[in-house]
């Protein structure tokens, strides 16, 4: 399995977790809200990793 | 037997300590490393540096261990977030991003990123983390431990019992009720930048009197009994690292101060005040430590208290809890801040799997070791003079004298954000000329700002009033200079009277030492003006690298030590 | 893909270079660009094990780093806020190597040289002297830049190959860049839509703490005031 294949499942194992410990009586109403916020989540992904300025680059705008 | 790896990082001052068989072996900021002020970052060259000073293989490793429990932060930032909508979309959005970009899984890329299977990679309390940092490492086997930060998960102040090889929380106080946030605030309020600045608000504290604190109480009530609460109104948005002081504040104490602006308390009214509401905010701060340390004292019987959490490098205050507090010892170790939540950490999974609890702190020397031989090298090929003198310590002695700058790289750099002997910028400390050359030419601070003395530890009673003697060594409190000692020290003293000593010991920095007893041999004063090895907004200096570096950048810097190396500059 | 943007950067120098607060912010950035690289060749001395180019990498970093100090001032001068620079950089080192990092670098400064002698001139040629001249005195360090990169190349191996490996990596990365820009703007969509998603859960939010109760402190502060 390719290391990216083995991030994804690992985060989304961590993802199942924090959907768990939402499952509890105070918490519980806010489960919608993470299951959102995990999809909105996985959008970062493609970005992850660089440097806001590339180095040694001059950008004129 | 067990090699615990203690991390903190991806909020502000990352940093990696490792415990072995229940002995602290290594512990260092990122920042040395990355060269990053208060690096953010996840400490993976401080974690790999820790492991290679031990000889050890990440594989080796027991356990990995965050200072801080991820859900329980993202539950709570959550929750805030919905309770506090509308306002502040654009917190709400920043602080998201960096949870999902990152924080949430920095269990799963610890992980990945030290090849360390994930089932050994845990988290901890972040406010347990500081109290173990401070009491495990203390010379006490019975004390009251106060954590007092701007917010772990929930917590933002507590009160525990520390005994032996055990903390039991005794009272907390929870978000948004935050000393760190109230000081944060007032900070971001006077123009300086939050997590860096707060060193600078208590600097300026000293310069005004305190006409605020009624205003200010408004927005920081103080209560019976140590407990305290922040006045929402006064705040835009609460997030640990953003706070958005809102209009309310500035209709209570006036335009808040922009930011980058140089600094002219003499003749400036709107600076002054600035300086008065510094004080203020100071005190304010002081008298609710001072609650809490009391009920400390009632809530747990021991004579000792062990502060810590980014509140306890406010040195100003603990020298009042010294005094006031009611208790006969305090002490707070070198890397109060977050940093230190690694050590607390590792400590922490050390002790579960059942290793002693560790020595107490002796040498701040945890991190990585000046290579003399790799330095003089480097020195030689950038075009400086390199040379082993038979007496180093004579030479720079010999030059602090004459008013010059010597800076000192030697041995193993320290744990915490101070200078304490092995990263150090060294000039005599009774000629106020020399301080404002430091300034001007290296640091680039604001003219408000002291500087620290260093003081060899059999002189610092004849020198000062010397309470707080073990927070001393590790420069975490202030003392009052004797009469006498005023002429010695004039360089070192800030505008209240008082000095951030260091006190210093053959054991703890024996070439520190060696250069005091040399300095007072050839001139017969007995302190040095101490500051940390970097120049304006640098981190402090991690290798040999980084002192040739900065000894090249610094053409006012006389000199450098590289261990028994002598650094000059070439005649042109 | 870079020398694309070398291109159209040369091209367009003059819009910038005649309105003063455009050219402020780029020297802002450029400022900042410049600590990027000191890191970058910061880290590339702590790592690197030859002494000799270690003691290069480093006087390139201090170089680096007087070139941020030099664009920062200039563009305050030109009226841009007074803000501490913040540094971030990729470990270019560590991402590919000593030999393709040691070509990457010599690359990247022929094309920084050649855009800076453009801006020079287009400064120059717009009446701005003062910071023709800051781009002068950078590319003196440039040009020397260029050579001891190039001076490495026969010790490390580096060939037209490697070259072409790197200018290739520099590709990917600035499509990389590019294309996070654009999720970066999905994104921002998303959050948008989740913000009005909160709605809901605060009334729930709201209904929960009024039945727990607001929190009462009793005013010690107040004692103090009066003091």
């Amino acid at each position: 399995m390719t290391d990216f294949a083995l991030r994804v499942l690992r985060r989304a194992r961590t993802s199942l977790a924090l959907f768990g410990y939402f499952l509890k009586p105070d918490r519980f109403f806010l489960v919608p809200l993470v299951v959102v916020v995990l999809l909105a989540g996985a959008l970062l992904a493609a970005s992850a990793g660089l440097s806001r300025v590339a180095p040694f680059v001059y950008t004129l705008f | 037997m067990a090699a615990v790896l203690g991390i903190s990082g991806l909020y502000h001052d990352a940093a990696a300590a490792l415990v072995v068989d229940g002995r602290v072996v290594a512990a260092m900021h990122e920042e040395r490393l990355d060269r990053v002020k208060h690096s953010a970052a996840l400490p993976e060259r401080a974690a790999r540096a820790c492991l290679a000073m031990a000889g050890i293989d990440a594989k080796a490793l027991d356990a990995v261990v965050f200072y801080e429990e991820p859900f329980a932060k993202f539950e709570r930032l959550l929750g805030w977030l919905v309770q506090t909508f509308p306002r502040a979309p654009s917190y709400f959005a920043r602080s998201l991003r960096q949870q999902l970009a990152k924080k949430l899984w920095v269990l799963d890329e610890l992980s990945e990123t030290l090849g360390v299977p994930r089932s050994k990679v845990s988290s901890r309390e972040h406010h347990l983390c500081h109290a173990a940092s401070a009491f495990f490492v203390s010379p006490f086997e019975e004390a009251a431990v106060l954590t007092v930060d701007g917010v772990g998960e929930h917590t933002t102040t507590a009160i525990w019992q520390g005994r032996g090889a055990t903390l039991e929380r005794r009272f907390s106080l929870e978000f948004p009720h935050s000393l760190g946030l109230f000081y944060a605030a007032i900070t971001a309020y006077t123009g300086f930048e939050v997590l860096d600045g707060e060193l600078k608000l208590m600097a300026l504290a000293a310069h005004g009197t305190p006409r605020y604190v009624g205003e200010l109480s408004r927005v920081l009530h103080l209560g019976a009994d140590g407990d305290f609460a922040l006045d929402a109104r006064y705040f835009d948005a609460f997030t640990d690292t953003e706070l958005g002081f809102g209009a309310e504040l500035e209709r209570l104490l006036g335009p808040a101060r922009p930011a980058n602006v140089p600094w002219d308390l003499a003749r400036s009214p709107d600076d002054r005040r600035y300086a008065d509401i510094a004080r203020s905010a100071q005190v304010l701060t002081e008298e609710a430590l001072l609650g809490l340390a009391r009920r400390a004292r009632r809530e747990v019987a021991a004579d000792a208290l062990c502060l810590a959490g980014g509140v306890a490098l406010n040195c100003t205050a603990t020298a009042r809890l010294a005094a006031e507090a009611g208790f006969s010892r305090v002490f707070v170790q070198p890397a109060a801040g977050d940093a230190g939540g690694a050590l607390g950490a590792a400590i922490l999974r050390a002790l579960e799997l059942g290793d002693p609890r560790p020595a107490p702190l002796g040498s701040p020397a945890l991190g990585q070791a000046i290579d003399a031989g790799a330095g003089a090298d480097l020195a030689e090929r950038l075009g400086l003079g390199v040379s082993r003198p038979p007496r180093p310590f004579e030479r720079a002695a010999e030059i602090l004298a004459r008013g010059g700058l010597v800076a000192l790289a030697t041995g193993r750099g320290e744990w915490g954000p101070r200078a304490l002997g092995f990263r150090s910028l060294l000039a005599r400390a009774d000629d106020t000329g020399v301080r404002d050359a430091v300034n001007r030419r290296v640091k680039g601070r604001e003219s408000f700002r002291p500087f620290a003395p260093s003081v060899l530890e059999a002189n610092a009673d004849a020198l000062f009033h010397h309470v707080g003697a073990d927070m001393t060594p590790f420069m975490t409190t202030v003392c009052r200079p004797r009469e006498s000692a005023l002429g010695e020290l004039s360089g070192v003293v800030h505008v209240d009277g008082t000095s951030r000593l260091h006190s210093v010991s053959k054991e703890r920095a024996p070439a520190l030492a060696e250069l005091l007893a040399e300095y007072e041999r050839s001139t017969g004063r007995r302190a040095l003006l101490d500051t940390s090895l970097n120049g304006a907004g640098e981190p402090i200096a991690g290798s040999e690298n980084d002192a040739v570096a900065f000894f090249a950048t610094h053409r006012a810097v006389d000199a450098l030590l590289l261990d028994d190396v002598l650094v000059e500059r070439r005649p042109r | 893909m870079l020398s694309v943007h070398s291109f159209f950067a040369r091209l367009f120098a003059p819009l910038v270079v005649r309105d003063s607060g455009r050219a402020a912010a780029m020297l802002t950035r450029f400022a900042r660009t410049e600590l990027g690289n000191s890191l970058v060749m910061r880290w590339a001395a702590a790592t690197t094990t030859s002494p000799v180019r270690r003691a290069a990498y480093l006087r390139h970093a201090l170089d680096e780093e007087r070139h941020a100090r030099f664009f920062a001032a200039r563009a305050r001068k030109l009226g841009a806020p007074s803000r501490r620079l913040v540094a971030d950089a990729d470990d270019v080192f560590r991402l590919l190597g000593e030999r393709r990092f040691v070509a990457f670098v010599h690359r990247a400064e022929a094309r920084g040289q050649r855009e800076f002698e453009a801006y020079e001139r287009g400064f120059r040629a717009a009446g701005d002297a003062k910071t023709a001249a800051v781009f002068a005195l950078v590319l003196r360090d440039e040009r020397r830049h260029v050579e001891y990169s190039k001076d490495f190349f026969a010790e490390l191996g580096v060939g037209r190959t490697t070259l072409a490996w790197v200018t290739a990596w520099e590709a990917v990365r600035a499509a990389q860049r590019s294309a996070s820009v654009v999720f970066g703007a999905l994104h921002f969509c998303v959050m948008l839509g989740l913000y009005a998603a909160l709605v809901p859960f605060s009334l729930v939010a709201r209904q929960r703490s009024r039945r727990k109760g607001a929190r009462e402190v009793s005013a010690r502060s107040v004692a103090l005031f009066e003091r």
